[in-house]
């Protein structure tokens, strides 16, 4: 939700719940695309082979990827 | 809660508008990440504009973001409070954070499918709110309220000043700062329903960081 700014005390005694959840309300405007937050991606094995040579070794450009986010 | 590429779409989509009420440059800015940790923004620049504050929070993807009450001279010093008087504390407003389980009116938790919120708690809020405006009136008049993203609203008093309860004394700006809030909090809390422990020490606290109007709260989803 948005921390919205609502105005002064006139202003709140006007405004109506539902209509400030419909303003505030973000998950379907900005849900954006599918994202893993909590190491599920590792569980599921996509990343097992990423940046790997055949004996296990993390390529050093794959390293600085990792490094680089976030 | 929110996944980083949609906090990242909703800073970059919608131009961030805090309303000039706020000084931006004075502020020290916090944001909190996804992993738990609580970044510093002036630590990359050391007085935010409205746009590095948008950049930003494109960038790092925060949940939650946090501006402080006081305005400093140098908000990039700000950190542990025995060293915040070499921040130089210029003024800053008074916040109150009400919350709905303040005083639970009994009623069934109806959690709407679309929101998740209980409506009826939000509207005690509401009450509660316009409530402690009233008695804050009697004092100031210059308020701005914001809805908190979860169950309430803090309530913003930008015209409150120290030296209405307090003498300055040179060398213990924050202490200067810290008995004004608490006088003037005991004052509320005498009248009103929405001070508990908690609520008590965060609002006397000059040190205080309060969510900055119009971000996203990324934990309510």
């Amino acid at each position: 939700m948005i921390c919205k700014y609502v105005g002064g005390r006139e202003d709140l005694e006007r405004l109506s719940i539902s209509e400030l959840l419909e303003e505030c309300m973000t998950f379907s405007k900005f849900q954006g695309y599918p994202e893993p937050l909590d190491g599920s991606h590792k569980k599921l094995g996509f990343q097992s082979s990423l940046g790997k040579n055949r004996n296990g070794a993390v390529k050093k450009s794959a390293k600085n990827t990792a490094r680089a986010t976030w | 809660m929110l996944s980083p590429s949609g906090i990242a779409s909703f800073y970059i989509d919608s131009p961030l508008k805090i309303p000039n009420l706020w000084k931006l440059s004075r502020r020290h800015f916090r944001v909190m990440l996804s992993d738990g940790r609580f970044v510093k923004l002036n630590k990359f620049v050391n007085r935010l504009s409205i746009r590095d504050l948008q950049f930003y929070c494109w960038k790092l993807k925060p949940l939650h973001v946090y501006f402080s009450v006081l305005n400093w001279l140098f908000p990039e010093r700000v950190g542990k409070k025995y060293k915040a008087r070499y921040c130089v504390p210029l003024n800053g407003e008074y916040v109150v954070d009400v919350d709905s389980y303040m005083m639970l009116f009994k009623h069934e938790h109806k959690l709407d499918p679309e929101w998740h919120v209980c409506q009826e708690c939000l509207d005690i809020s509401k009450r509660l709110t316009l409530q402690v405006c009233e008695v804050i009136e009697n004092y100031y008049s210059k308020l701005a309220i914001v809805f908190s993203g979860r169950l309430g609203f803090h309530v913003h008093v930008l015209d409150f000043h120290y030296k209405d309860w307090t003498k300055y004394r040179q060398e213990k700006p924050i202490w200067c700062h810290q008995t004004a809030r608490f006088k003037f909090t005991r004052l509320l809390q005498k009248q009103t329903f929405v001070f508990d422990k908690a609520h008590f020490i965060v609002s006397v606290d000059p040190m205080r960081i309060v969510t900055v109007p119009n971000t996203l709260n990324g934990k309510k989803g």
